[in-house]
């Protein structure tokens, strides 16, 4: 192990601030990050590493059970969820597959959150917020703990989908739990082809927003941060989907974007109501929304169509565009076909990235759609979603490589890193600190104290 | 006031029939053949839809529900149906998830395009199910002997035998072409309609083709542009040597090079 290099956001005066309210720039409260960018603030993020030889690795921390949940990262602290499953066989099918069928895992399951600290990656708390047989069952490249944490500095909140809604404080002291009902989220062709949710919960101001796409009854809600009363909850006449909704601070509304099977749908942050719909969309629906300058860019992979979306801020009503046509006042433009699946897009620098399954690395204009280039990245599959920093891409491959591309209009292979376990989780920035979790361990990489 | 009474009575019993066929469906699914018998007794309609074209026979077959699907077939429920969304037969997922009584069940009772069905059912490399398919369906003698070629190719000798009992005759020798030609095929592909790349590499003066993730296999020359792999009954054919078209179970896709290896 090595001595880590403290970030150098630490200022003194910075320090003064009321940090429990402020996300600063080395947090990292949600899925994929501040406002689901995935980019990270770093300025000297890793670029190599060696997890056999230990060389760049701060810590590597051991993390029993089986979840794709990121890991999310305030002040001094990281959380993670985890679901331990009775069975100690149970693993992750990796690669690419086209079948549909559940993992057949119905043993008793401990559903976990776990504080870790970020400089050591000692574990200083672990809670378990239930215990029992999943009431559904999970994908086998799924988990029983696919949603990430969400964290506004003070309190944490955990999704385990069927098995409910839990906010802790940062001391992990229980502070409610609410039960949201089964969330038979699986194959729309078959609803005992169960995949388990993965939506995982944002914050808006004081509240938590969790959307509950399932095989009946599908909702988007709101539930108070400080007691889990429920604030607002709005029907959605969908299928199971898996994506995260984005909260988009507009000039005069805040919206929470939704990716959709059967619409992809903006709904007024405050009060749930509906504000905007767009089709058509893939039948799985699971990305998550990604604004950037005015944008707000939508993408699936799925049949029938795998469209690329670029939304325009503030738009009210259909978006769906008339027939044969590919942009209009609130669509800058779109595309039916090249969306991606499961890796959610990355706007970063002066390009919006897509990264296939596949491995299909494809870098766009964002104001016009212009390609700008394809490349295949030499891995069987993906299903994490890139991060960014410091002018890299990272994008990290079921079979345990990252990969370190440079961002620009030409694409460059920077590096490539083994960290010797398949990775699942979208990867989680603290500062220069890539915090990676893989099937069995957490990682936390830097580059060497100088 | 009569004829207002007459509409809420037609109301309710639409109301009824959709619920009635809602159950099936589930029950079918579900495979609780008691309540399909009560409900099919009770008049709910056999070819009931889900919203993407599943019919009961269709639900209870693609779960392996034996004794439903017995049952449907028994009251005349149509084994051809396709769904609206894969555009895939009942037996396509049967097959998929092995579910062999099933497949027999439903077997001889299909007779809309045998070939395909011939196709798919030696695919799985199940001798006895290709026996019964034969004792019924009535592929036609290229179909029958591309069938034969893939089972010689896939090493299935109990399904090979079948085949040949059947009439198929012995497959023509592959065609040679030289590796000159064959090494302008080499690169790796890719596809707007698949999210899959193909590599294609020569080795030991044979082609071979390796998708995403997958084995890499030999394909057999039929002409110095179109190559076979029979036991997936796929095939591949050159426009140029930059580019090819798959076809594999009645579709097809254009893939074109990307990089040149």
């Amino acid at each position: 192990m090595i001595r880590y290099r403290r970030p150098s956001w630490r200022f003194p005066a910075l320090g003064a601030m009321a940090a429990a309210s402020l996300c600063m720039a080395a947090d990292w409260p949600q899925f994929r990050g501040p406002s689901a960018t995935g980019v990270g603030s770093g300025s000297r993020p890793p670029i190599h590493w060696d997890a056999a030889k230990g060389t760049n690795i701060v810590w590597k921390a051991d993390i029993p059970g089986l979840a794709v949940s990121s890991p999310i990262v305030w002040g001094d602290r990281v959380y993670v969820t985890t679901a331990i499953s009775s069975d100690p066989t149970q693993k992750f099918r990796i690669g690419p597959y086209g079948d549909t069928d559940s993992a057949t895992d119905v043993s008793p399951h401990q559903w976990k959150v776990l504080a870790l600290d970020k400089l050591t990656g000692k574990i200083l708390w672990e809670q378990t917020a239930h215990q029992g047989v999943p009431k559904t069952k999970r994908h086998p490249k799924s988990s029983q703990a696919s949603p990430s944490p969400v964290t506004n500095g003070s309190v944490i909140v955990a999704y385990f989908g069927s098995e409910g809604l839990y906010a802790y404080s940062t001391a992990g002291k229980l502070l409610w739990q609410k039960d949201l009902g089964i969330q038979n989220a699986g194959w729309f062709f078959d609803p005992d082809s169960e995949w388990a949710a993965a939506s995982s919960p944002v914050i808006y101001k004081n509240s938590v927003i969790v959307l509950c796409d399932r095989q009946k009854d599908s909702f988007i809600a709101a539930f108070d941060l400080k007691d889990g009363k429920e604030l607002w909850r709005t029907a959605r006449a969908e299928i199971p989907t898996w994506g995260t909704p984005t909260i988009v601070e507009g000039k005069d509304r805040a919206e929470v974007v939704t990716n959709g099977s059967k619409a992809i749908r903006g709904y007024d942050a405050d009060t749930g109501k509906e504000l905007w719909t767009l089709g058509p969309n893939s039948e799985i629906a699971c990305t998550t929304p990604v604004a950037a300058s005015g944008l707000i860019f939508v993408t699936a992979g799925y049949p029938p169509v795998q469209p690329i979306y670029a939304i325009r801020t503030g738009s009210t009503g259909s978006l769906t565009l008339a027939d044969g046509k590919t942009s209009s006042d609130a669509i800058a433009w779109s595309t039916l076909r090249g969306g991606s699946y499961l890796p959610t897009p990355i706007v970063y620098g002066d390009l919006f990235y897509t990264l296939n399954n596949n491995g299909v690395l494809t870098a766009y204009d964002p104001k016009t759609g212009s390609r700008t280039y394809q490349k295949r990245v030499e891995a069987d599959s993906f299903v994490a979603s890139p991060v960014a920093a410091a002018g890299n891409l990272y994008l990290a491959s079921e079979d345990g490589n990252i990969f370190v591309v440079k961002a620009g209009p030409q694409f460059e292979l920077v590096a490539k890193n083994a960290i010797g376990e398949p990775i699942l989780a979208t990867p989680a920035w603290a500062d220069d600190m890539l915090i990676v979790r893989g099937a069995s361990h957490l990682f936390a990489i830097a580059e060497r104290a100088q | 006031m009569r004829r207002i009474a007459l509409l809420t009575l037609a109301a309710a019993m639409g109301l009824y029939a959709w619920d009635a066929n809602e159950d099936l469906l589930d029950a079918s699914r579900k495979g609780d053949l008691a309540a399909v018998q009560a409900l099919v007794a009770k008049g709910a309609a056999l070819e009931t839809k889900t919203g993407y074209g599943q019919t009961p026979l269709y639900l209870a077959a693609m779960n392996g529900r034996e004794d439903v699907v017995r049952f449907l077939l028994e009251k005349g429920a149509n084994p051809e149906i396709h769904d609206t969304f894969y555009e895939a037969s009942m037996l396509d997922f049967v097959l998929i998830r092995k579910y062999y009584g099933v497949a027999k069940l439903l077997i001889r009772k299909l007779s809309a395009n045998p070939d395909g069905v011939l196709s798919s059912v030696v695919r799985t490399g199940d001798a006895g199910l290709v026996a019964t398919f034969l004792e019924s369906g009535r592929p036609t003698q290229p179909a029958l002997d591309k069938a034969y070629a893939a089972a010689l190719d896939g090493k299935q000798p109990g399904v090979a035998a079948e085949l040949k009992k059947a009439g198929a005759s012995e497959p023509a020798p592959a065609a040679t072409v030289d590796v000159a030609t064959l090494q302008s095929y080499a690169g790796t592909y890719s596809s707007e309609q698949l999210p899959v790349a193909i590599t294609a590499s020569v080795k030991d003066g044979k082609l071979y083709l390796q998708a995403t993730g997958q084995s890499e296999f030999a394909v057999k020359p039929r002409s110095a542009t179109l190559f076979e792999f029979a036991p997936a009954h796929m095939e591949v054919e050159f426009d140029t040597p930059a580019s090819f078209t798959l076809r594999q179970g009645g579709a097809s896709f254009h893939f074109k090079k990307a990089v040149t290896q």
